[in-house]
């Protein structure tokens, strides 16, 4: 129902509305005033090392449990 | 300039009390280590047989002897925890954005406990799947294809951004206080207080407040709005063969028991660092006051909305909503949550009106209650809503749903792990934010 305008549910949802307040933080860091660039890339440096941090993490617990558990 | 670590200089009291819980630890302190350790090394051996075995030793396996529910208590205490962890951000914002300086005590503290919560509800995703081992490849090989119709993935998304946000918000936040506390921190973490404040400037703190004022905006409708009152439940309130859970009532119901949680634990955390600690000059007793009437107020949505889902599913609903709700209502662990949390909002409600009913202790006490309610409710709202579906093809799966001592294992695991973390946290950076108007 929701796809007709030719956009499936989960793009519109992810990219068009939860993504929308983060875009919105990160207009605020760089476009704000006393905007500072050093610091507003720092922002997004920690952002991506985080998400890195966490997925990297992820990954290798469960190349862990691959070993342990589930060898090939 | 580079920072010295290490060395001792005159700073205000209140930086020797901020400092407290980094000094030489305790006979207890390690006692403490050993206990929590212990209790999630034992978890750890349980989830070790369930994945030796197969997630059979649970009875979750498939729609199998428990009354046709594969999800179980695992799934409830991932809502939990992810509920118990939009206390700290939303506290942080609230000081951040409108301003609620009676929170700014515990602020930092309820960060760290929003870190930790997240990772542990995440652990519960790990632990509910039967090979674990697969989740990251599949979860990022199929995303560009998942992310347009899985409200599972959608679930990762944000959990992924909260995460991240909050991570975000601690380390810019945090700098300051390493920076001017530097010379008095422990110098054998000298290398990771080096990292954490690499290129800091003092002149940059008006532009970091700033920025982790807009990540507050951010985290703040992102959290109670799109996470738990939105991707969470829609994981159940989109299934339409479920009655119990396929009501667009769920989201605000998950939001009201979210914050009903979350509020009762940064209270409870916050109470044993103020005891363990003498803090009561740090943390106030207009704190706990405080803390108490805010979550007597989501405590009343939570019953509110519980009212509504009774109210809808017992007047004229469908059979299968009434029967979901009938096996709801018939269920004594349903009413002891909620008298859980009536009992604390009417307390904690009384104490905001007449300050005399007014006690930490009580406030404490009071808390409990509700962080406990949710569990229960979290579960059984799972538990009852499988074994209540819209169609008869598991009738006749016999049996009913109580938790195995492995899942039980991750109930306790799982608390002790919080605790480990608070227990290194604490001696690693300070819990507790400098202001400005102490800074040396």
């Amino acid at each position: 129902m929701l796809e007709w305008i030719g956009i499936p549910v989960g793009t519109w949802l992810v990219f068009g509305i939860i993504l929308v307040p983060v875009l919105g933080m990160l207009a605020g860091w760089f476009l704000g005033k006393t905007r500072d660039f050093r610091l507003a890339f720092r922002g997004l440096a920690y952002l991506l090392t985080m998400t890195v941090v966490l997925w990297g993490g992820l990954f290798a617990l469960s190349m862990l449990i691959q070993f342990v558990f589930f060898p090939p | 300039m580079r920072q010295t670590f290490g060395v001792r200089s005159r700073v205000p009291s209140r930086a020797d009390h901020i400092l407290k819980p980094m000094g030489k630890p305790s006979t207890r302190y390690y006692l403490l280590l050993v206990t929590a350790g212990a209790v999630a090394l034992w978890f750890f051996l349980a989830w070790g047989w369930q994945l030796r075995y197969g997630l059979v030793v649970t009875g979750l396996a498939d729609w199998g002897t428990s009354g046709g529910v594969p999800w179980g208590i695992y799934i409830g205490l991932f809502i939990w925890w992810v509920g118990i962890s939009h206390g700290g951000i939303l506290i942080s914002a609230g000081v951040r954005l409108f301003k609620l300086r009676v929170f700014y005590p515990v602020a930092r503290l309820a960060e760290l406990l929003t870190i930790g919560a997240l990772s542990i509800a995440g652990l519960f995703i790990i632990i509910d799947l039967g090979r674990p081992d697969r989740v990251v490849t599949s979860v990022i090989r199929a995303y560009a294809t998942t992310v347009h119709t899985s409200p599972l993935i959608w679930d990762v998304t944000v959990i992924t951004l909260y995460f991240v946000l909050t991570a975000t918000y601690l380390l810019l936040t945090i700098r300051h206080d390493i920076y001017h506390l530097g010379r008095r921190l422990p110098s054998y973490f000298a290398p990771l207080y080096r990292l954490l404040t690499h290129g800091y400037k003092p002149e940059e703190d008006k532009k970091v407040e700033r920025m982790a004022w807009w990540l507050a905006f951010a985290v703040v409708i992102l959290a109670p709005f799109l996470l738990h009152g939105g991707v969470i439940p829609w994981l159940f309130q989109l299934i339409a063969s479920m009655p119990a859970w396929f009501s667009p009532i769920q989201a605000p119901t998950f939001l009201s028991i979210a914050l009903t949680s979350a509020f009762g634990s940064v209270v409870l955390v916050a109470y044993v660092f103020r005891r363990v600690y003498g803090w009561t000059e740090i943390i106030p007793d207009k704190a706990f006051a405080r803390m108490g009437s805010v979550l007597s107020l989501v405590g009343l949505f939570f019953l509110w909305f519980q009212l509504q889902a009774i109210i809808t599913g017992a007047f004229a609903a469908p059979v299968g909503l009434r029967t979901a709700t009938e096996a709801k209502v018939e269920d004594p662990i349903y009413w002891t949550a909620i008298v859980l949390v009536a009992a604390a909002v009417l307390y904690l409600g009384a104490q905001t009106i007449w300050s005399a009913l007014f006690s930490v202790r009580r406030v404490v006490i009071a808390s409990i209650a509700p962080v406990l309610a949710t569990l229960f409710e979290k579960t059984l709202f799972i538990v009852e809503g499988l074994e209540n579906p819209a169609f008869d093809i598991y009738k006749a799966v016999p049996g009913h749903y109580f938790p195995t001592w492995v899942e039980i294992s991750s109930i306790f695991g799982a608390v002790a792990m919080l605790v480990l973390f608070f227990a290194i946290a604490a001696k690693v950076v300070p819990v507790i934010e400098v202001e400005a108007e102490h800074e040396e």
